[in-house]
């Protein structure tokens, strides 16, 4: 059997080629996109860190200094 | 009686079954994929050709295990939701929630595989018949599911009210099973159970169903892991973990 032979899939090669090129992207879609949105959702928690820490060191500075307070709570 | 609820208790805390979903998923993974290109080339390369339909029948190594997924990926998310709604386990809803889009997923490649095997058996891509329309129906059972998730801004509240719409959208999947044999359709009858297939057909299409039920079983870790870190974003073990994790 030759390579045309094969990818002809006896006039059929469309229909078939279709099919799995189709179930080839959904499955690399499926078990690829979780990987990627998991580096995601570490560097929002990360970031999210950092803002909470530089909130609390605004309000430690501002109780020291004497001036206005403002709680990290509030926003 | 006690012992074991404390064990499920301690065990299927989101901690401890994010690592353990962490490392079984390698487990489910790999065999997963080998058994996948095992019975892909298999189907493709080594099945003979059917008499009748020629190569087009090879369309059926990924058409059925992707219809059987469908069905078995609501099941599954049924069980997990009824879990959830009794007795309110956390990882038992995002187990519930995790399922919708793989088995969205399975469902529309049973719709676009068939489609693209109708075409030049039947002479159309689509037809209204019942098969067909419950399987499409299920398709937005999924949809809606993933939907009303997203719509509550409560993350627990949103995973209920969903879970009861799966347990209410259970009520298609034997309409979608027995739709053959109830009215008369198009789509062909069962084909594995009852007609004799030849092995050299029958093998190939049971080790793909195999690799997508491995499959299946990476991606509901992968996605419940997900859901765990986006849910518990703010408890000590997700940023312990953040923090650890190579920003890469």
């Amino acid at each position: 059997m030759s390579l045309s032979e094969f990818l002809n899939m006896g006039g059929y090669g469309f229909f078939v080629w279709w099919s799995y090129g189709l179930f080839a992207i959904a499955i690399l879609w499926l078990l690829l996109l979780p990987r990627i949105q998991k580096r995601f959702r570490l560097k929002e928690v990360r970031q999210q860190i950092a803002l909470e820490q530089l909130r609390e060191q605004r309000a430690g500075k501002s109780s020291i200094s004497g001036s206005q307070s403002s709680s990290p709570e509030s926003d | 009686m006690n012992r074991l609820m404390r064990w499920i208790h301690i065990k299927g805390s989101p901690e401890n079954y994010y690592r353990l979903a962490g490392r079984l998923i390698p487990w489910f993974a790999i065999p997963g994929l080998l058994l996948l290109v095992t019975g892909i080339v298999y189907g493709l390369v080594f099945a003979p050709p059917d008499y009748q339909q020629g190569d087009a029948y090879r369309i059926i190594f990924i058409h059925v295990p992707s219809a059987w997924m469908s069905l078995f990926i609501y099941l599954g998310m049924s069980v997990a939701a009824a879990i959830a709604l009794i007795w309110r386990i956390k990882v038992a809803e995002l187990t519930a929630m995790a399922c919708a889009p793989i088995g969205a997923v399975f469902t529309a490649l049973t719709l676009l595989t068939g489609s693209l095997w109708g075409k030049p058996m039947w002479g159309t891509y689509w037809e209204w018949d019942a098969r067909m329309t419950s399987e499409l129906i299920l398709l937005f059972i999924y949809l809606a599911i993933m939907g009303l998730y997203q719509a509550i801004e409560d993350r627990r509240k949103a995973a209920r009210a969903a879970s009861l719409l799966v347990l209410v959208g259970l009520v298609n999947i034997p309409i979608i099973h027995y739709s053959v044999q109830w009215w008369s359709t198009l789509h062909q009858g069962v084909t594995v159970l009852d007609r004799k297939m030849d092995p050299s057909m029958l093998w190939p299409l049971l080790i793909v169903a195999v690799a997508t039920k491995l499959i299946f079983a990476t991606n509901l870790l992968q996605r419940t892991r997900l859901l765990l870190i986006s849910t518990e974003s703010r408890k000590r073990w997700v940023r312990e973990m953040a923090k650890t994790e190579t920003p890469s």
